[in-house]
């Protein structure tokens, strides 16, 4: 052990000296996109005479620091041409670049090195999506969608039909960290799951980390979403919109002061009930809508501190209000989103690279109704939320090609309200003030040092300490973080990862459709943080000349203290609010254990005049809770044993594209009655009932569920289809979509349940299992517009 | 809450618009039938009483009114045993029920159930009669309102140790003729407590209960409220038949609780006394 220790202290020592002994300079900048001076992260900057290089982080910032020398520097990202520069390396230079975006996927040259190298990145489990193939893949009723793309990538299950919950690598949704601009989002949907609360137009980048995380990351178990929002057009005011059958969008971006500052603004609002409203009657209105409002400020002050200012803004509303001759009823449930952070960038020098955030974030569902008339008033407010304020720090220290480190902190104040009530009853004198809340702070500190030996085998080492106050409990997590990645070959890597993660928060649902009853409550002295390790391994290969990327891999979860609920336990609110109160949620809920493994292949073109991919995945999800199926193992809901996901884009030329999606998953795992019976109660008062009649007391006919999950749904499949055709006016573009959703009717299960049907001649009942779809195919036109 | 209703008809409204083409019916083998036990036993019971009946099978068709009468079995054989000594039921056909006047139930004995059917298949149960009393019922107030109507505040103290179950319920008598027979019994609701209850997490508390409004004839008529101290079979089924609900496609489903090897149903024991409390 201290012959091990000694060689291990001689060895950084040595390598610091020769790291030291070389005179080293350091190339670092910005990355622009050309015209809007969009600050672009991920792109790839690399040399290759020496096969090194790195990538610009999410503020489009990178540093490289190399021995004297003269070299080679191409700049590459997927939809935007190469830009290749020669530097004589004598001294530190500062070199920002100006990307020029492709105006489609097929204006490009499918160079050796266009995208950040799969084989030579130590990150596994990572899918980057480019924004403008999420823009090309045919969508429900034409709204393009994030999740709704994410769920056809491997490794990512979609919960039911028309969900957008990500069930990724055998997780629920509420183990997935979904960040906008640095701030947690809570609640993703609309409608119930049916679209997602993400406008696509205002988001700049996507990355999916299923595994292998990094030690910057964490507070949830499954995965890491990280979207970042577009800065907006520093040089020209700009726009884009569209025009859909369920919702219309509009986005402004500028500069407020050219080249130094700028604005985004960003909206979507569905208008069926501005529609239908002439059409109502007068006396009594009611209707749905939602709208999204992504907004950005930033400020350049220099090459040293950038500001940014972001926020984001979400409704769902149910109304009504019904008005008759001397009173007035209205009442509303709505449940929104709200996001807010404060961005700024500092640069100490070329190599240290700094962002300090503060964060809001806040869901909330709201149920109100009030009945005024002339002598009598009542008033019901239901609150259900979560409310967090947060401050996180982050530190990049890029040292060499060989070396770079990351560090920083975070700490996050959760206000939890799971309900709160103020019933008001002028009628009967009546009021009723009810409030349930919970308090909690959630902090962490990581390191990363991230290895590149040769350009051979990466590796980032990390270590995260998170730490949660719940109650009087303290919880320490120590989460340590490895991936590794190996070059062995031609365009050929070999990777591992392991990773420890924890989460204290979580979110109670009890039913498989995202609603927004669903209730966010922390980890208490009865309710332990959820924990699980995760470990991968896989290969990945380049297939430069085609520009496909393939990648295998691995996987295998373990995972504990997750949150399942005691048979027969319900949150949703159907009845009296004022009830609620019994609802203890800690007596309701139970934890067990929860393991997933399986196998995911990709095979991804990201640029081309054809570009997709096609993804597969084969997995395995059970459970085991000891309330739960007398404490034996049971397959997950969403355990579907095979996945595919194929998407296609063509350009057939500049003014049509061609694109399609088909998918298939094996079917959920569901629990069915085998059969009925009547329950008998026992009647302590059997002995005072004289009458027959009472023979049989409190019966009533229940179910006999066989084993939890043991029946499997009908699988799903779905074939998506849609044309676009793009014109180039004076002063702006149009674009007009037309799609398919479920393009062969395919009649893929919703729900199941249970139909009796009565033949009064023959005197029979037959009970039959009926399968409930809700999309048969459906068509779609957009109208789109750029300028 | 109206605007919760109109939101889910709402939800129902877009879910279920053009319904027809899209519900469509799924294969599924029937399965098989099996057996259901029902019994509760208490210290000092003159009779023992087992009910068995029949599951019925989903996915097939079967004859119409089958309702718990029509589901009897009526020809299995049925044995209790306590402390190696066996003693068999006969199946009496006016309470449609298998009986025994010869066994004794004790507190704190240990009773285990054997049914063999005709057709072969075998159950087995066990049940233990808790050891100790149940404790007593201290009535706190009775509120009263101008239009006779009775409100009761009552308590009961758990008792020392953990594992106790209870269950608290109570009924009054409603007279719809002037004959001391004529009445129905209904049933008392808790505005506060419920009726199944455990001491997990309150070893030795309070357990205080509130009734609803009671409205009573304006003869001498007293409510009469029971107080059990059960096992834990009796705890879990009651409770999971309470919440029991099969027709949310979307919800967890929720398994009622059965002790029966082989078969369905529950075989439980109780300790319980009653108590008449005079509202005037």
């Amino acid at each position: 052990m201290r012959k091990t220790s000694v060689c291990l202290i001689l060895f950084f020592l040595l390598f610091s000296i020769f790291s030291a002994a070389q005179s080293r300079f350091t190339i670092s900048g910005f990355v622009r996109e050309r015209g809007s001076q969009e600050l672009l992260p991920g792109v790839n900057i690399y040399l290759p005479e020496q096969r090194a290089g790195t990538t610009t982080n999410n503020y489009g910032f990178y540093s490289l620091s190399l021995p004297v020398g003269s070299y080679r520097i191409q700049y590459s990202y997927v939809g935007y041409q190469l830009v290749e520069e020669q530097v004589n390396l004598n001294k530190h230079i500062e070199i920002d670049v100006e990307l020029e975006a492709n105006l489609t996927l097929s204006e490009v040259v499918v160079s050796a090195e266009k995208y950040r190298r799969l084989t030579e990145s130590d990150q596994m489990s990572m899918i980057s999506l480019p924004v403008i193939q999420i823009k090309n893949i045919p969508a429900l009723l034409g709204e393009k969608d994030v999740f709704k793309v994410l769920q056809l990538m491997p490794g990512v299950q979609k919960g039911s039909e028309g969900s957008s919950g990500l069930y990724v690598r055998g997780g629920c949704p509420d183990q997935n960290l979904i960040i906008l601009d640095d701030a947690p989002v809570y609640n993703v949907s609309h409608l119930f799951g049916f679209f997602s609360v993400f406008n696509g137009d205002a988001i700049k980048s996507i990355e999916l980390t299923k595994g292998g995380f990094s030690a910057r990351h964490g507070g949830r178990l499954s995965s890491v979403i990280e979207m970042t929002m577009k800065d907006g057009n520093k040089e020209k005011i700009s726009g884009q919109g569209g025009i859909g059958l369920i919702s219309s969008r509009l986005t402004l971006e500028g500069p407020l002061v050219k080249g130094k500052s700028s604005f985004l603004v960003s909206g979507r609002r569905t208008y069926i009930d501005l529609l239908i409203a002439p059409y109502m009657p007068q006396d009594e209105r009611g209707g749905y809508y939602f709208y999204d409002l992504n907004t950005k400020l930033n400020y350049d002050f220099g090459p040293k501190n950038k500001l940014y200012l972001s926020g984001y803004f979400g409704r769902d509303k149910f109304y009504f209000v019904s008005k008759y001759s001397n009173s007035k009823d209205k009442g509303a449930l709505y449940w929104q989103n709200k996001t807010g952070t404060i961005r700024w960038n500092h640069l100490f020098n070329n190599r240290v690279f700094s962002n300090t955030s503060l964060i809001y974030s806040e869901y909330n569902l709201n149920i109100y109704e009030e009945y005024r008339s002339s002598n009598d008033k009542y008033e019901l407010k239901y609150t259900s939320g979560i409310y967090d304020v947060g401050l996180k720090y982050d530190l990049e220290y890029h040292h060499s090609p060989e070396y770079s480190l990351r560090t920083g902190m975070q700490s996050t104040h959760h206000y939890f309200l799971p309900s709160a009530i103020v019933e008001i009853d002028d009628n009967v004198s009546h009021e009723f003030k009810s409030k349930t809340d919970y308090t909690s702070f959630e902090s962490a500190v990581y390191v990363e040092n991230h290895f590149n030996f040769k350009n051979i085998i990466q590796v980032n080492a990390g270590f995260r300490m998170a730490h949660f106050i719940a109650d009087k409990n303290h919880y320490f997590s120590p989460e340590p973080r490895l991936s590794v990645n190996y070059l062995f070959g031609k365009n050929i890597s070999f990777k591992a990862a392991y990773s420890v993660m924890n989460q204290y928060i979580h979110l109670l649902s009890n039913t498989g459709i995202g609603l927004p009853t669903d209730l966010w409550v922390p980890s208490t002295d009865r309710i332990a943080p959820q924990h699980s390790s995760q470990i991968s391994a896989g290969i990945a290969k380049e297939l430069v000349e085609k520009g496909i990327q393939v990648s295998l891999e691995g996987y295998f979860k373990k995972s504990k203290n997750i949150l399942g609920y005691k048979p027969g336990s319900s949150f949703l609110l159907i009845d009296d609010p004022t009830e609620v109160q019994s609802y203890t949620w800690q007596d309701n809920v139970t934890a067990g254990r929860g393991e997933s493994y399986g196998a995911e292949l990709l095979l991804h073109k990201k640029e081309g005049r054809t570009s997709g991919w096609i993804g597969y995945t084969l997995s395995w999800t059970q459970l085991q809770f000891d309330e739960i199926n007398f404490g034996k193992k049971y397959w997950a809901r969403y355990d579907r044993r095979h996945d595919i996901g194929i998407v296609v884009i063509h350009e057939l030329n500049k003014r049509i594209t061609l694109s399609g999606s088909w998918v298939y998953g094996t079917g959920n795992a569901v629990t069915l009655p085998l059969g009925s019976y009547y329950s008998q109660s026992h009647d302590p008062f059997e002995s005072m009932r004289d009458s027959p009649f009472y023979h049989y007391y409190s019966w009533s006919e229940i179910y006999d569920y066989g084993e939890i999950n043991s029946f499997r749904m009908k699988p799903y499949h779905r074939l998506d289809i849609a044309v676009q055709f793009h014109k180039k006016m004076k002063k702006h573009e149009r674009i007009w979509e037309l799609g398919l959703y479920n393009a062969y009717n395919r009649l893929n299960p919703f729900f199941y349940f249970i139909s009796r049907e009565y033949d009064w001649e023959t005197n029979t009942e037959t009970s039959k299992l009926k399968q409930v779809s809700i999309f048969p195919i459906i068509p779609s036109v957009t109208y789109n517009f750029k300028f | 809450m109206k605007s919760i209703v109109k939101v889910f008809l709402i939800i129902n409204i877009l879910v279920l618009s053009a319904c027809e083409r899209m519900i469509t019916d799924v294969d599924i083998d029937p399965g098989r039938k099996k057996l259901v036990v029902h019994s509760y036993l208490y210290p000092g019971m003159d009779t023992v009483k087992v009910m068995l009946t029949s599951s019925l099978l989903l996915y097939s068709s079967t004859e119409l009114c089958q309702g718990p009468s029509n589901n009897e079995v009526d020809d299995a054989q049925i044995v209790i045993r306590n402390k190696n000594i066996e003693y068999p039921l006969t199946y009496n056909d006016s309470i449609k029920q298998y009986i025994s006047t010869e066994l004794e139930i004790k507190k704190g004995e240990t009773y285990n159930l054997y049914v063999k059917a005709s057709e072969g298949e075998e159950l087995f149960a066990s049940c233990t009669v808790p050891g100790e009393n149940p404790p007593d019922i201290e009535i706190l107030s009775i509120q009263s309102d101008t239009y006779g109507g009775k409100i009761i505040n009552f308590r009961f103290r758990d008792l020392n140790g953990q594992g106790h179950y209870y269950r608290i319920c109570g009924v009054y008598k409603y007279f719809y003729a002037p004959e001391p027979e004529s009445f129905h019994l209904y049933s008392i609701y808790m505005d506060k407590g419920e009726e199944f209850v455990t001491d997990i997490n309150k070893d030795g508390e309070y357990f205080i209960y509130k009734t609803n409004w009671i409205y009573l004839d304006e003869e001498p008529n007293p409510v009469t409220l029971f107080l059990a101290l059960t096992d834990i079979h009796y705890y879990n089924y009651h409770r999971s038949v309470f919440n029991f609900d099969g027709e949310n496609p979307f919800s967890e489903p929720s398994p009622v609780y059965s002790n029966i090897e082989g078969g369905l149903g529950v075989f439980a024991a109780f300790n319980g006394s009653t108590i008449e409390v005079d509202l005037e």
